[in-house]
């Protein structure tokens, strides 16, 4: 793993529960500089931090708690401002509750909660696959009313309070696909997966300055 | 959700191979050389299976370093993995839990199944609840009397194609391919009567496979089968930027597709 003393440096966020390989892979071929970590200290010293995960939101929350990162992941967040984008669920957890588990508390940093995926003709659940993606704001390098395609997979997807932080929406405008609020972002897709696309969000996003 | 166009890339001994009935194999590249090749086409996804009847994994190309770390078929898909951003699903061989594991770990978003499946009926109902069913993937072996057939096409399961395909729907399947053996590379066009049948009457989706020879080919077989997915091997092997023509036919006969 590289390390620059002193410049930028991303952590991705190891939550043990999912395979991270693929959110690797994109960040070396990018050449940026980035460790996996679940320590609090390398949290810390990071300039920029990415939580991927696939799983339950329980099991999330639950990793989370168990290697303590939920303060330091919210004072550097809403304290010192440092960006972080979720994937998938890590998107997920970053907002306040979830039907898919029940009881537990998200990480709380966007108002909202996230909510099983209602039945459409459009897809199947979980909803698999490249799907057209409509940008209703500047997002990471992309401009309102672009559009491109995303590859997903979920069954719950996240509802803020705010609509107005939803930057990507799906092609029936229902599903919240990407959300930023100040210096936090979410991606429902996996930019990891998404070819070109993706790969331009994570370059962005690791430009994004504090 | 968009439709998929997705190149199927048969391995064996770690060469790249063009297939024709399941009996001749004919090797035309190494398998590493070519892997960053198919990630420049701004393909959907990519199908890596291994046919491989031994472990063994020799690159012929001693002059590429990786080739003494290249003993297994993780390694190759951790060396797959590294320049593929898009899904990946690698098959071959798939025997147990841990070979499951340490395919999605090296890289790869899914698995894809055949013999396993006659060998072990509760394989597929433990693995779908390890790994979730989108993980899973079978592909299915028919020849043209409508049984299903395993181990290399080999043996006759006497069991007919949709009762499988339901079956395995039943299991916990992700995905299946439908692959006809008399068709495997003679380029005469998709069995589509069989993938509309298979596909109207399961819920999972369907990909295509074996029979392309010209671009229509994916035309036709979208349109009167209306699969989730069509895929090829050969054809993208053998015409210059055959992917993105074919792609680019696909979009203007109007079959809903990523543009890229």
């Amino acid at each position: 793993m590289r390390k620059v003393l002193g410049g930028k440096m991303i952590t991705v966020v190891n939550l043990g529960i999912s395979n991270l390989s693929s959110v690797l892979n994109a960040l070396k071929y990018l050449g940026l500089d980035f460790c996996v970590s679940s320590q609090k200290e390398d949290i810390s010293k990071s300039s920029h931090i990415i939580l991927p995960g696939v799983g339950t939101f329980g099991e999330g929350m639950s990793q989370l708690k168990q290697k303590g990162l939920v303060d330091v992941l919210k004072d550097e967040v809403l304290n010192k401002k440092k960006p972080i984008i979720g994937i998938c669920l890590g998107m997920q957890l970053l907002f306040e509750t979830s039907e898919e588990t029940v009881g537990i508390n998200g990480l709380g940093l966007l108002a909202g909660n996230v909510i099983r995926l209602p039945k459409s003709d459009k897809y199947t659940i979980p909803r698999i696959g490249w799907a057209e993606s409509v940008f209703t704001k500047d997002f990471l390098g992309f401009n309102k009313k672009d559009t491109a395609d995303f590859y997903y997979i979920h069954s719950f997807y996240c509802d803020p309070v705010n609509k107005n932080i939803t930057s990507i929406i799906d092609e029936e405008g229902k599903i919240a696909c990407a959300v930023q609020e100040n210096n936090v972002f979410g991606c429902q897709f996996h930019p990891e997966k998404s070819h070109k696309a993706g790969l331009r969000l994570l370059t962005q996003f690791s430009q994004e300055r504090l | 959700m968009r439709k998929r166009l997705i190149p199927c890339i048969f391995l064996k001994n770690g060469l790249l191979i063009r297939s024709e009935e399941f009996k001749t194999h004919q090797i035309i590249g190494n398998a590493l050389s070519e892997v960053s090749r198919y990630n420049d086409w701004a393909v959907d996804e990519i199908i890596y299976i291994d046919i491989s009847t031994e472990e063994k994994y020799d690159l012929r190309r001693d002059d590429m370093k990786v080739k003494d770390d290249f003993k297994t078929k993780y390694d190759l898909v951790r060396e797959i993995s590294k320049v593929c951003f898009v899904p990946l699903g690698f098959g071959g061989g798939i025997r147990t839990i841990d070979d499951i594991k340490n395919i999605l770990n090296n890289g790869a978003d899914k698995v894809v199944l055949n013999t396993i499946l006659f060998l072990d009926d509760t394989f597929l109902p433990e693995a779908a609840g390890i790994f979730g069913n989108q993980a899973l993937v079978a592909c299915v072996d028919y020849r043209e009397d409508n049984f299903v057939y395993h181990t290399h096409g080999a043996v006759n399961s006497q069991i007919k194609v949709l009762d499988w395909c339901l079956y395995l729907e039943k299991r916990g399947i992700g995905e299946i391919i439908l692959n006809n053996i008399n068709k495997d590379g003679m380029a005469t066009g998709y069995d589509i009567k069989l993938i509309k049948e298979v596909v109207d009457k399961t819920n999972v989706p369907i990909v295509a496979l074996s029979g392309a020879g010209d671009y229509y080919d994916f035309v036709d077989c979208f349109e009167e089968a209306n699969p989730s997915a069509v895929a090829a091997g050969n054809i993208f092997h053998f015409k210059e930027h055959s992917y993105w023509h074919a792609k680019k036919l696909c979009l203007k006969e109007n079959i809903d597709m990523r543009k890229d």
